[in-house]
């Protein structure tokens, strides 16, 4: 019937019809991949490049001056961190990221790690391992207690022969030929070990006041023992851009935010002028325990004042002093610093632990390590953004780090480590090519006209040619899984 | 044989305009669904050599 039907259609009308059909097929093609209805998909870009007619998902490393551009088209990261974006047609709930890669770095560069932006405001990164190096020499070195997939287990001496012995100890809180406790001899990296913590010499209702502004996002840890509490917050907002503001706090309690308060900042009212606002935070009784306080706050916003019931608070890795005062004390339990400053004003002088280090270049970090026991840090000049992997106060009294060491950027071998906990595959190597993958969570991750950001770091990668290290990327794929379109209509 | 052709050619021209304009539509409602493939000025170039050759063979 179609066939007798369309032999009395004119030659035009099935020209027009094979061509519409042809279009329709075009615009089907591009829907299906928009909609992506199967709700799985794989993106992947390589070096040299194929010559390609759109832009591709995958974008370009930056910024330029990270990376050698001698050989422009197999790209080298020269200098730590880069970022790109990978563009989405639509959401997805999780991406398995495969890179392979040629890399020359030497011992002062063990690691290679990608992340993912969780959140523009504050920055920060869901970093997953791609390379330890030192984890690859203590696997062949020390005995293998687990080396699974997902768990590896070491120990510096045969003190255990099962797993299940090991974990109950280190629940228990008793590990053997371990007398400072899990927190002293245990490392881990990817792993999220919770171990309990407590301080019995704790005094409660004892109030502190820091009145040292700090810019920009920081986390606390805050320790309260079954008391009414309170803990105040003043923001100064600079006003140096026009973008809004929100400031949003809250306070954890394990895995769970069991507090959150948050001030809304309109950009349009912005009048250029400094303004003061405040958060407050009341509670009857809390648990014993660490508590994390997390502030979300832009750098164009200062915490003025923190005022706290309880003395134990300490800021976590990072803190950001501001106030142009300068002659700051402030105490680490960490034996490492990396200090960079944009500000010219505050180079100079920096005493960590008894050794003086010179601060002599604006946008570079410098990485200091302590001469001492005790890891004092004596700034003449603030406006500088100090980091390590343990906590900062302004006493010694206030210093508490619930935190299990951790084998990344800051790690110092011989730190009496006796344990390490690992999630980590080795990359698997051919033909002097390595591969290897990080599984991202993408629900919550920062998603802007599209594109997610990713990010390589090669902490301690600061050179300015490829003659110092490199890391040479060769193809990229990221494998992205999300609802299906039938998920979607019927959740 | 030359007015088929020109028929042909004027179809051809059709779908490259309709092509274009659905295209162009397509990445106004959502940007990159097609740029991401496709780069559009090639179909441009395929539409402005089809109408030439139209307008020649006319």
């Amino acid at each position: 019937m179609l066939k007798s039907f369309l032999a009395k259609w004119p030659s035009l009308y099935k020209l027009r019809l094979f061509l519409g059909l042809i279009l329709l097929a075009i615009i089907l093609v591009f829907l299906y991949f928009k909609i992506v209805p199967l709700g799985h998909i794989t993106y992947s870009r390589s070096w040299p490049a194929n010559w390609h007619s759109g832009q591709g998902f995958i974008g370009d490393f930056k910024p330029d001056n990270r990376l050698d551009v001698s050989q422009p088209l197999s790209p080298k990261i020269i200098t730590d961190p880069v970022y790109f974006s990978v563009f989405t047609p639509r959401t997805f709930d999780s991406a398995v990221v495969t890179i392979k890669y040629r890399d020359r770095l030497n011992s002062t560069t063990p690691l290679i790690e990608l992340g993912v932006l969780k959140d523009q405001l504050t920055g920060s990164y869901d970093l997953q391992p791609l390379q330890n190096n030192l984890l690859d020499h203590w696997r062949f070195n020390w005995p293998r207690l687990e080396d699974s997939e997902s768990l590896l287990i070491l120990q510096a001496s045969k003190s255990y022969t099962s797993v299940s012995g090991f974990l109950s100890d280190l629940q228990a809180g008793f590990l053997k030929n371990c007398s400072g406790g899990p927190l002293a001899c245990v490392a881990v990296y990817n792993y999220p070990l919770k171990l309990s913590y407590s301080l019995p010499d704790y005094v409660p209702l004892r109030p502190l006041v820091i009145n040292q502004p700090l810019r920009g996002a920081h986390q606390f840890y805050l320790y309260l023992k079954n008391e009414p509490w309170r803990l105040n917050f003043n923001f100064l907002y600079l006003r140096q851009d026009s973008k809004s503001d929100p400031v949003t706090v809250n306070i954890w309690s394990g895995d769970k935010i069991i507090m959150t308060q948050t001030i809304s900042d309109n950009s349009e009212l912005n009048t250029g002028k400094t303004e003061i606002k405040s958060l407050n935070f009341r509670g009857q009784t809390q648990p014993a325990g660490v508590y994390k306080i997390e502030v979300k706050i832009s750098n164009d916003v200062v915490i003025k004042k923190i005022e706290s019931s309880s003395d134990k608070l300490s800021v976590i890795h990072k803190i950001w002093p501001v106030s142009g005062s300068g002659d700051l004390t402030l105490f680490t339990d960490a034996k490492q610093l990396r200090v960079q400053t944009s500000n010219p004003v505050s180079l100079g002088k920096i005493i960590f632990g008894g050794r003086t280090f010179d601060l002599n270049k604006t946008y570079q970090p410098f990485n200091y390590i302590s001469g001492g026991l005790n890891s004092i840090i004596n700034l003449k000049k603030d406006d500088l953004v100090l980091e390590n992997n343990g906590v900062f106060a302004f006493a010694a009294d206030n210093l508490l780090n619930p935190g299990v060491k951790s084998i990344d950027r800051y790690f110092l071998p011989g730190d009496n480590i006796k344990y390490i906990i690992a999630s980590y595959s080795q990359p698997l190597e051919n033909d002097g090519l390595k591969t290897a993958s990080a599984k991202f969570n993408l629900i919550g991750a920062d998603r802007v006209d599209g594109r997610y950001t990713f990010l390589i770091s090669i902490p301690g990668l600061t050179g300015k040619t490829a003659a110092a290290g490199y890391l040479e990327i060769k193809e990229i794929t990221i494998n992205l899984k999300g609802k299906t379109l039938w998920q979607k209509i019927w959740p | 044989m030359a007015k088929n052709l020109a028929l042909i050619l004027q179809e051809i021209f059709y779908f490259f305009s309709l092509a274009l304009v659905i295209m162009i539509i397509m990445e106004i409602i959502s940007p990159r669904i097609i740029l991401v493939y496709f780069n559009l000025n090639y179909l441009f170039i395929f539409w402005f050599v089809s109408g030439f050759v139209l307008l020649i063979k006319r």
